[in-house]
């Protein structure tokens, strides 16, 4: 276990999470003590209710949270390594509240967790966009700090090669994959939240690559792809025509090789003889023409050939840009000059609506600055 | 002195569409939509909140399946505040157009009852120079 978790921030995520945790639940019980005035009908004080307690029950969850953490620092069992999964359930400790109305229970507490983990080690080697360095000329090390806990270096490149490979080979999937674990959607509605909650750790890759980026990502490996089967294509046509060339020629070997023979026999009539010429010189002439049309067909491969090989290097491009633009929350680099003031501020929904991710992404951009100030 | 039957028949014909035209309706569009501001307040507040609670892993300088845990308990309460500042939102769209529907329908009562009680002004007042 490695104590990287120091009290400042366990008291400053704390600190936070109480704030917030208050804050939602003032706003929840205020909206829920509302009464809809005379003369409204489609509107019932019974939905004022509901979202007030919706709101209600978020905010307690947050600010269960912070029980949760000061009680795990005070009891040493800091939030890294197997101590805080180990003991996350049996220390006695607060519970994690959910924000959401409780389903009906499908699994026990270790199932639903081991699932959502083993979900997670899926999700990690199928999902997962960083460059690896086989893929990625520029990148001659895959970054220490990058690799997951629990994981070696060699392995996890590995399966950053598999993701990428997989993700390549069809983007579709890829991202209806990557969609579904981010959001863990179907948990949530079935309020199987254990799960959820193993599953959720995706979540923080869906973070971590902004989205921007991987459509990027796939739009270039779609492309690769159609650029491949054209590169397969144009060279079964050259092939084709090469062949049609190779049979054209025979035919003129054999008409000419007929001539000959007539010629020099001094049998054949004078009519005969000129019908095997035209013969010959017309199958001459289809001969260059099917030459004409593979030499044509070989260019037109090589230039696919060319074509695939830029959209390869597009992608790889890709790749290195969402390596590049990933944020910073499991690496060391940069971690320490996030204010608390300024990550928490950086977003303001009263600049418009900005849906969640989006928010994400502009904490993001945060992060980059912040990085190439301090930098 | 007689009374013209025409001009009484008609003034009992206004008087049965005064009694048609029923009771104002009730209810004050200005408190509705005093709520509605009200409700859209909350669900920016709300919103706001949800998104910094989902940003709350990002203060925390730690990693592992235990953070990793932390964090995505943070996600789901940002993630249901979030959805609750929707509903607040859906809620307050409506109680606008509730507003909006019920001074309509205010103002249309009040022209057809001010149209009414002129009618009956005038017939009165041929009833009174016909005497």
């Amino acid at each position: 276990m490695k104590p990287t978790m120091t009290p400042a921030t366990v008291e400053a995520g704390a600190g936070v999470a109480s704030a917030l945790g208050a804050q939602l639940a003032t706003i929840g019980s205020t909206v829920s003590s509302y009464s809809v005035p005379v003369g409204v009908e489609s509107v019932t004080s019974g939905d004022l209710r509901a979202v007030g307690a919706a709101i209600t029950r978020a905010g307690e969850a947050v600010g269960s949270q912070n029980a949760w953490l000061l009680h795990r620092a005070q009891l040493f069992l800091l939030a890294d390594g197997y101590g805080g999964v180990l003991f996350g359930a049996a220390d006695g400790g607060p519970p994690l509240k959910s924000p959401f109305p409780p389903g009906p229970p499908r699994r026990s507490f270790w199932q639903g967790v081991g699932a959502g983990l083993e979900d997670v080690v899926m999700g990690f080697s199928k999902t997962a966009v960083v460059g690896g360095r086989k893929l990625v000329p520029g990148i001659d090390r895959f970054p220490k700090e990058l690799t997951p806990f629990g994981k070696t270096q060699r392995r996890w490149e590995k399966e950053f090669n598999e993701g990428i490979a997989a993700a390549m080979r069809d983007p579709g999937a890829f991202a209806k994959a990557f969609g579904r674990d981010a959001i863990a959607y179907d948990e949530h509605a079935a309020g199987d939240t254990d799960y959820a909650v193993g599953k959720n750790v995706v979540a923080l890759l869906g973070l971590l690559v902004p989205w921007s980026k991987l459509s990027k990502l796939g739009v270039a490996a779609r492309r690769g792809h159609r650029a491949d089967i054209n590169v397969t294509v144009k060279t079964q046509l050259q092939n084709t025509k090469q062949l049609q060339q190779n049979l054209a020629r025979t035919d003129w070997k054999t008409a000419g090789r007929r001539y000959r023979d007539a010629r020099n026999s001094h049998t054949a009539s004078p009519e005969a003889l000129e019908s095997l010429k035209r013969d010959f010189r017309k199958s001459k002439e289809a001969w260059r023409e099917a030459e004409r049309i593979a030499t044509e067909a070989a260019r037109n491969r090589a230039r696919a050939e060319a074509a695939a090989q830029d959209a390869r290097a597009r992608v790889q491009a890709a790749i290195v840009d969402v390596h590049r633009e990933r944020p910073t929350l499991m690496t060391t680099q940069g971690r320490k000059d996030l204010a608390i003031g300024a990550t928490v501020g950086g977003f303001d929904p009263r600049q418009g609506s900005v849906p969640m991710w989006e928010s994400f992404e502009l904490m993001a951009e945060d992060d980059q600055k912040k990085q190439g100030k301090s930098r | 002195m007689s009374l013209n039957p025409q001009l009484a028949f008609e003034l009992a014909a206004i008087d049965r569409q005064i009694v048609d035209l029923g009771e104002r309706p009730p209810g004050s569009p200005r408190e509705i939509e005093g709520l509605a501001a009200k409700l859209l307040d909350h669900a920016q507040a709300t919103a706001e909140t949800g998104a910094r609670s989902a940003s709350i892993p990002r203060l925390m300088d730690f990693s592992g399946p235990a953070a990793a845990r932390y964090a995505g308990h943070a996600m789901q309460c940002g993630s249901a505040a979030v959805g609750a500042a929707a509903q607040l939102l859906a809620l307050s769209n409506a109680l606008g157009d509730e507003a909006v529907r019920l001074r309509n329908k205010q103002r249309q009562y009040d022209a057809d009852k001010r149209h009414l009680e002129r009618r009956r002004a005038a017939v009165l007042s041929q009833m009174r120079s016909s005497v």
